[in-house]
């Protein structure tokens, strides 16, 4: 059955280059048929929701190549589609004075197809070439962004290159211990002799997708620089799908691994570092874009931490929690765009604004999407994060403690910027009246209430990812989920007075996070670069070229000087020895007679 | 035709020329020689096999196989070229009419060299070769002609000693001349002393004919005192034929190769490729540094010929023969200059490639095809010998022989700017390209190097394989 493959990753390629080539005066064309494409998608991933379908490309290619719509890929390419639609809305009106927007448009199509075709692919190859692949729209998107996009955006070409390479050398590894290429056919034990270390370059792979530690360093970049439809659509929905499906492939499917085992601890301190650093840097953030990306990294860290328990209850969680910041980051990010179409920036320093008297919708958005961002109980993300700590917990209760701090510390970061965005005085007195457009309110107002409606009504994706999981069956509780739960409503009441307390003495509202924080120095991380692992390579690669530098300049010394000067002199000489006289010749003559009698 | 001919009619239009009753011009000479070379050329696509009648009244046992073959066609080609440079450049009626008198018994002796098969006779020819070689050079009568002149008298003089005593003691040991019965006697008396003193004479005698260092003092006097078509002539086939051919031939057809003969070929090979090399660096006059490279080149051959098999062999002719085409060509582009600018210096010339399109282009492909660039034919002659020596496990000479290569690009990118390149200099405002005999040649003779190497696969199969089955 073929009409999958060309609803999912035909169509969207084939328009995503007619977008990209059409003439200019075809704008209007282009933003309709945009539109109807991700319509389109959106509704198929609605209408086949369930199913489970296996097709291949033979009549296509000729090849066997296996795709495989079933439970998990049609959830992820459900919720990707409907990012996407709203994304789309979102963009439309964003970008309207943006003469890079049609490129734009043209390179989400082509990101859409190549997620849907990672979701979709039965094949390991295929799987690393659309993976691959995805890196084209990636550059491109970011690259259509403000001043030094470029820059940012072969900055991220070559950190993804790095973790794209050890998804690469995983995944040639697990086929070789695994025998195929097939990927519903891999099942292999860990304790196989390289399953180890292909389940290490594959889990590394899989989590610099969502933006964890080591490879985070491009997110906040880009976050400046890149369109914020760029942000919502590949920061938050693609890269945090895809690295949870891959993920979960991983834990579920593709290898056999206990629940407490080593690899297993391994992976969620893992997840517990990427968490604590990227909340405790969101602190220091100026720019709020910047904020959002920071709290996205962390946000990736509770998934990989709930993964990595293995247990079922823990990828339920997970796979709870995508869906859930998913749709509060993108509000989020929404805000962020809003605030950046009204004020021309969203840092600190340039909101003139009070933004709460004159976007009142987006501050209702922002207030709904902050809440879920900080877990505050009823809203979407709370449920998520209860299960989140509850897996940790079953696993040690340091890992659980390491959780509470991160949550601590991106409610006190939410808390502080809904001051400075919404109840500060505002710094000059023009009081401009506007609200932002209609194509981007409805899509922030969306996830804004999506955040409410999930979070009161739990049970609708809760018996979604039942679905797909199965049924959780771990033993709860009900004291610890008591505890749990009266822990992080503490750990709100924290922040919230922290917050009211430290207002009224001062500009920030930051409080003794900010005390403690500065207290262990963690200021240093922020404002040198040295903790970006990019930096630190671009160094060592500066260093290295400074010293091929220096050996090339001996290279060429002796090129230009050495060879040249032998040369010469030999050759003069040779040229000296050639003087006209006869004698001197027969003499030779003679020498030589003499030697080939000796060699003879 | 039969191949007999071939010394014969030089010989007879000699005569024909010189009757006492009426007087032939220079012009018809001319013509008549050049016409007799293109047959010559074109009897290469002839079947040759009847022997001549006259020949054994002569008692020469004449012979002719695709090495012959071969070496006639490049030297109908090379003795073509010189006669249309001559016809451009001199214009004394009585120096064209000598000179086409002296190239018509050179090429009869030429002639005779590839067909005979015994050594006395290769003596003769040789002879007959460098006697009218002599005149050649010297015919400007000045003093830098005659001293050139009598320095390759000298030398050659020396080599004809060399030989003769050496076919002396071979025909002592063997009781006869020819081939055959030279070459079974070899094969029983090889480590004979007085063998040994023979062979080792006689590559001596035909080391100081091709100008192999260090037997080479005449050469680069003489390229360069003699007159432009006489040193297309001498450089193209000349010391080829009376050096190279024959050393070819002696030691494919008679003696066959041993490791002592080997390692002389391969040592003295060395030393000419090198040397010869950086003498040529620091040349200022063209036609010196063509002489140089020249003694270069005739190394590369030589080196082939030490691989010791017939590939080596088959190479080393294939060598001989796009080294007679495209030093030919640089030596007529170098009679061009001498005629149009008038400066030998070539520190003095400059930015002549505006001026002289035809000339600079033919010199570039001349020159990258003595370094051995690719499709060009001197790329594929020089891949064979490498692969020769490759194949004979002699793969230190075949590293010298591509490092030497580099020494060639040297010396010929050092020519190339300073006479082609750069800025015109002052006072060749005026300078006009050669005239059209010249560029004729030029292009003739760089057609045919770009030719041979683009069509190599079939050169290989119709032209070497045939005439040295490897």
């Amino acid at each position: 059955m073929n009409i999958l493959l060309n609803i999912f990753i035909i169509i969207p390629v084939l328009l995503g280059i007619l977008l990209y080539f059409l003439p200019t005066k075809y704008n209007i064309t282009k933003i309709v048929l945009f539109l109807i494409t991700v319509s389109l998608n959106c509704f198929f991933s609605i209408y086949f929701y369930g199913k489970e379908i296996l097709f291949n490309t033979h009549v296509l290619f000729r090849l066997d190549l296996y795709f495989r719509y079933y439970d998990l890929s049609s959830f992820m390419i459900l919720v990707l589609a409907i990012i996407a639609f709203l994304t789309a809305i979102y963009s439309v009106a964003f970008m309207k004075k943006d003469k890079n927007t049609y490129t734009f448009y043209a390179f989400m199509l082509l990101a859409l197809s190549f997620t849907n075709g990672i979701l979709l692919t039965d094949n390991f190859i295929v799987l690393l070439i659309f993976w691959e692949a995805l890196m084209i729209p990636m550059f491109a998107m970011i690259a259509v962004g403000k001043n030094q996009a470029f820059l940012t955006a072969i900055k991220t070409l070559i950190i993804s290159s790095v973790a794209d390479l050890c998804l690469m050398f995983g995944v040639m590894l697990i086929c070789v211990v695994g025998g195929s290429f097939v990927i519903s056919q891999v099942n292999i034990d860990i304790s196989q002799p390289g399953a180890l270390f292909a389940f290490i370059m594959i889990f590394l792979g899989a989590t610099a997708k969502a933006g964890a530690m080591p490879f985070h360093s491009w997110i906040p970049d880009a976050s400046v620089k890149a369109p914020i439809p760029f942000m919502v659509f590949i920061v938050t929905a693609v890269e945090k799908i895809l690295s949870i499906y891959l993920l979960i492939r991983i834990v579920k499917d593709f290898f056999v691994i206990d629940i407490g085992s080593d690899i297993s601890i391994y992976a969620m301190s893992f997840g517990v570092v990427t968490l604590l650093v990227a909340n405790m840097l969101a602190i220091y953030q100026k720019d709020f874009k910047k904020m959002l990306s920071y709290a996205s990294i962390g946000q990736a860290g509770y998934m990989i931490v709930a993964i990595s328990s293995i247990t079922v209850f823990g990828m339920f969680a997970a796979l709870f929690h995508m869906i859930a910041h998913i749709v509060y980051k993108s509000c989020l990010f929404f805000v962020a765009g809003n605030i950046e179409q009204a004020e021309g920036s969203t840092e600190i320093s340039s909101i003139k604004n009070n933004l709460r008297q004159t976007m009142p919708y987006t501050f209702i958005s922002f207030i709904l999407a902050g809440s879920a961002f900080a877990g505050v109980p009823f809203f979407f993300a709370f449920f998520s994060k209860e299960m989140i700590y509850e897996s940790a917990i079953s696993v040690s209760w340091i890992f659980y403690i390491c959780l509470a701090v991160g949550s601590l510390l991106s409610a006190v970061a939410i808390m502080n910027w809904a001051v400075k965005l919404f109840f500060s005085k505002p710094k000059d007195k023009i009081i401009q009246e506007k609200e932002v457009s209609t194509f981007m309110f409805i899509p922030t107002i969306i996830t804004a209430l999506a955040c409410l409606m999930f979070g009161i009504f739990h049970k609708v994706p809760y018996n979604l990812i039942t679905g797909i999981i199965g049924q959780e069956t771990g033993e709860h509780s009900s004291i610890v989920a008591v505890i749990l739960i009266v822990v992080s409503v503490l750990v709100l009441v924290l922040a919230l007075v922290n917050n009211l307390y430290t207002c009224k003495k001062s500009q920030s509202g930051l409080g003794f996070v900010l005390v403690a924080l500065n207290y262990f120095k963690v200021d240093k991380l922020n404002e040198n670069k040295s903790f970006d692992p990019y930096e630190i390579f671009i160094k060592l690669i500066r260093k290295f070229s400074n010293i091929m530098f220096v050996i090339d300049k001996a290279v060429n010394y002796f090129y230009d000087v050495i060879v040249p000067v032998s040369v010469n002199f030999v050759s003069a000489s040779v040229k000296k020895a050639h003087n006209g006289n006869l004698s001197i010749y027969l003499l030779w003559v003679v020498l030589g007679i003499i030697f080939i009698f000796i060699i003879f | 035709m039969s191949f007999s001919l071939a010394v014969l009619i030089p010989l007879f239009l000699v005569l024909f020329f010189n009757l006492p009753f009426y007087k032939v011009s220079g012009k018809i000479a001319i013509f008549i020689a050049s016409l007799f070379c293109i047959i010559q050329a074109f009897s290469f696509f002839l079947p040759i096999t009847a022997n001549c009648p006259i020949s054994q009244y002569f008692m020469l046992d004449f012979q002719c196989d695709g090495i012959s073959r071969l070496m006639l066609l490049t030297t109908a080609i090379v003795a073509f070229s010189s006669l249309l440079v001559l016809y451009a450049l001199e214009d004394t009626d009585r120096k064209q009419f000598n000179f086409v008198n002296l190239i018509l018994l050179s090429l009869a002796g030429m002639n005779g060299l590839f067909f005979v098969r015994d050594i006395f006779s290769i003596y003769v020819f040789i002879e007959v070769i460098a006697s009218t070689s002599y005149v050649l050079i010297a015919i400007n009568k000045d003093k830098n002609s005659l001293e050139a002149s009598f320095k390759y008298l000298v030398m050659s003089s020396v080599a004809t000693v060399m030989m003769l005593s050496s076919i002396a003691i071979l025909f002592l040991v063997a009781g006869s001349t020819d081939f055959v019965t030279i070459s079974s006697m070899y094969q029983q008396y090889s480590g004979n002393t007085l063998v040994v003193v023979a062979i080792v004479l006689f590559i001596v005698g035909l080391f100081i004919k091709g100008g192999v260092m260090p037997f080479h003092g005449w050469l680069p006097d003489s390229y360069l005192a003699a007159p432009a078509p006489v040193s297309i002539y001498l450089a193209g086939i000349v010391t080829k034929t009376t050096g190279i051919y024959t050393l070819i031939r002696l030691f494919y057809s008679v003696f066959g190769f041993n490791t002592s003969i080997q390692s002389i070929l391969l040592i003295f090979a060395t030393i000419s490729i090198v040397f010869g090399a950086f003498a040529a660096i620091n040349q200022s006059n063209f036609k010196r540094m063509l002489a140089y490279s020249s003694i270069s080149q005739v190394g590369y051959i030589v080196l082939g010929l030490g691989a010791g098999t017939t590939f080596g062999v088959a190479a080393a002719i294939f060598h001989l023969f796009n080294h007679s085409i495209f030093k030919s060509l640089l030596f007529v582009n170098s009679a061009a200059l001498e005629k149009q600018v008038n400066v030998s210096d070539m520190n003095e010339m400059g930015g002549l490639a505006s001026k002289m399109p035809i000339t600079s282009t033919t010199s570039v492909i001349a020159f990258l095809s003595t370094a051995g660039i690719p499709p060009l034919s001197g790329f594929w002659s020089k891949l064979m010998i490498i692969l020769a020596l490759w194949t004979a496990d002699l793969k230190v000479f075949a590293f010298i022989a591509i490092i030497a290569s580099i020494l060639t690009m040297t010396y010929f990118l050092i020519m190339q700017k300073k006479v082609f390149f750069g800025k015109l200099k002052e006072g060749f405002e005026n300078i006009k390209e050669a005239p059209l005999a010249i560029t004729f040649v030029s292009i003739l003779l760089c057609a045919i190097t770009v030719v041979v190497g683009i069509f190599f696969p079939f050169i290989l199969n119709g032209l070497i394989n045939s005439a040295v089955s490897f």
